[in-house]
């Protein structure tokens, strides 16, 4: 299995392709937000907690009703998520040690949980790493949700939104439903991160809400082409990543993480030799 | 003229109970200028946060009278992250109320040449302040709020900025309230001033403004607080004093 042409001839490549292009489309146009909100942190955050969803879920729920487990694992990482988001909205704590409690807590307990009641019911290891070759057309179905979400989300608020990152408090002068905005920012988050659990699990999905934004914020002339640009290097490169690791035979969650690393670094270095070179 | 701004027995106090303002009472008509002073925290910040809505009052009541609000924050707390322009941070103020003035009216007015093509981190800090100060002014506010806007401006900067205070109050009847640590260009510019210090407040007509009023607000003597100005200005003297909030009576 070596050319692009399996990728056709063969539905689990060609799921794998649908999905891995699904979850660059809806975390593409997020990721400079994130960033440029300083939430990466929270970010991992969110997709650590959905450990205990998940924990929880594979101890009642059938592995094989992917619907339901999604559903089960969503709705338990939003209820943590809105704790997450009232907290940091409100905390007069400097956020990140509230985030770091979070964030280790919540897995803790899904470690807990699994290993008292759900062991032998569902790998936890590929809900850590991922396994894009394991996705069916109804976890398709489930990635193809946050994807129009974010997408008609940031189509429509794109230039409110960067005036948010740019000036919070500007913002909220003007009249602005910053907390409303507060909220969808974390559920939008959410949604990507349980919905590419099975695709890239819960640690890489970190490099897909990141690596994208830091690359179009490198690079980008203007607001409108940061979240243009960031958009089309999460698909290509998830694109290559998916590629190399069908050729090569490796993880496809880390391949695609890595050539996005890769693709970054890349763009750092051309940028810095550009800059000694006209200076 | 008519009535702007109301504010009757206005308090805050932070969560953990600490009171930062108490009993303010404050009553601005249209097209008056008025001046805030005091110490270093002595709720200067708190009282103009609390007028635009990013505070809420512990008790008391703001009644704002106009359509729209301007506010120049102290330092804004913006993230450069984004390739932000200065075309962008116009944009920015006329997403949610339609502008009444145009780019090029505010950008004039605020006596800004650079291309609105140039990026926000490739300007000054007095020429970011001055693109804050044309974003504020964009919509036609019928009430503008400055928070300490000649803050980082050597002394000719500072003189332009209030000039255009001035010049914006005559052309468009804007009612102001600004403040400021140059107590005496404040009161050259200002129809009124309040002396804030905590719980301690001082408003009326700045005429009656005097020596021992300034002292008793800022708890030092008067020569002190002009060579802290002085200071404000980048003319440092040696002085032990601690010019922030003491415990006092609330007095009137």
């Amino acid at each position: 299995m070596s050319s692009l042409t399996d990728f056709i001839h063969y539905d689990f490549l060609l799921y794998s392709l649908i999905g891995a292009i699904l979850l660059a489309l809806a975390s593409g146009p997020l990721s400079p937000l994130i960033i440029a909100k300083r939430q990466a942190f929270m970010g991992g955050a969110v997709s650590h907690s959905t450990l205990l969803g998940l924990a929880l879920g594979l101890w009642w729920i059938e592995t094989q009703n992917t619907l339901l487990l999604f559903l089960f694992t969503l709705g338990t990482t939003l209820v943590l998520t809105l704790i997450l988001a009232r907290q940091s909205f409100k905390e007069k704590l400097p956020e990140e040690s509230f985030i770091g409690i979070f964030y280790t807590i919540t897995m803790a307990l899904g470690i807990l949980v699994h290993s008292q009641n759900a062991q032998g019911k569902g790998d936890l290891m590929s809900y850590l790493f991922g396994n894009v070759l394991m996705l069916s057309p109804e976890d398709l179905m489930i990635a193809s949700i946050p994807t129009i979400l974010s997408l008609v989300t940031i189509k429509l608020l794109w230039k409110k939104w960067s005036f948010w990152a740019y000036d919070p408090e500007g913002a909220q002068v003007a009249g602005h439903p910053i907390k409303r905005w507060h909220y969808l920012f974390y559920l939008l988050q959410t949604l990507i991160i349980v919905s590419g659990l099975k695709l890239v699990g819960i640690v890489l999905i970190q490099a897909f809400l990141l690596i994208p934004g830091h690359f179009a914020l490198k690079i980008s002339k203007d607001i409108k082409s940061t979240y243009r640009n960031s958009l089309i290097f999460a698909v290509v490169t998830s694109i290559i990543g998916l590629y190399l690791a069908n050729l090569l035979e490796l993880p496809a969650g880390a391949s695609m993480a890595v050539v996005q690393f890769i693709g970054l670094a890349m763009t750092t270095l051309m940028l810095n030799l550009k800059e000694r070179g006209l200076s | 003229m008519s009535e702007i701004l109301k504010i009757d027995k206005l308090s805050f106090k932070r969560s953990e109970g600490e009171s930062i303002l108490k009993d303010i009472d404050l009553l601005l008509n249209s097209s008056e200028t008025l001046g805030i002073i005091g110490p270093n925290g002595g709720g200067k910040s708190t009282l103009l946060k609390l007028i635009v809505g990013l505070l809420k009052p512990t008790s008391g009541q703001i009644n704002f009278s106009g359509q729209l609000m301007g506010y120049l924050p102290q330092t804004a707390h913006t993230e450069n992250v984004f390739p932000i322009t200065i075309d962008d941070v116009l944009d920015f103020s006329v997403l949610r109320h339609k502008g009444k003035l145009n780019k090029k009216t505010v950008l004039e007015l605020v006596g800004l040449t650079k291309p609105t093509s140039t990026l926000m981190t490739k300007l000054s800090g007095g020429e970011r302040q001055r693109v804050h100060l044309a974003r504020a002014l964009m919509s036609g506010p019928d009430l503008l709020i400055l928070d300490e806007p000649t803050q980082g401006l050597d002394s000719t900067g500072q003189d332009q900025l209030l000039s255009l205070i001035n010049k914006i109050k005559t052309e468009f009847q804007t009612t102001i309230i600004i403040v400021d640590h140059n107590i005496n260009q404040l009161i050259k510019h200002c129809d009124k001033i309040l002396c804030l210090n905590r719980t301690q407040h001082w408003h009326n007509h700045k005429d009656l403004l005097n020596k021992s009023v300034l002292e008793s607000i800022y708890h030092c003597e008067f020569e002190h607080i002009l060579l802290h100005e002085k200071e404000e200005l980048g003319e440092h003297h040696a002085c032990d004093h601690d010019h922030h909030h003491h415990d006092h009576k609330e007095s009137k």
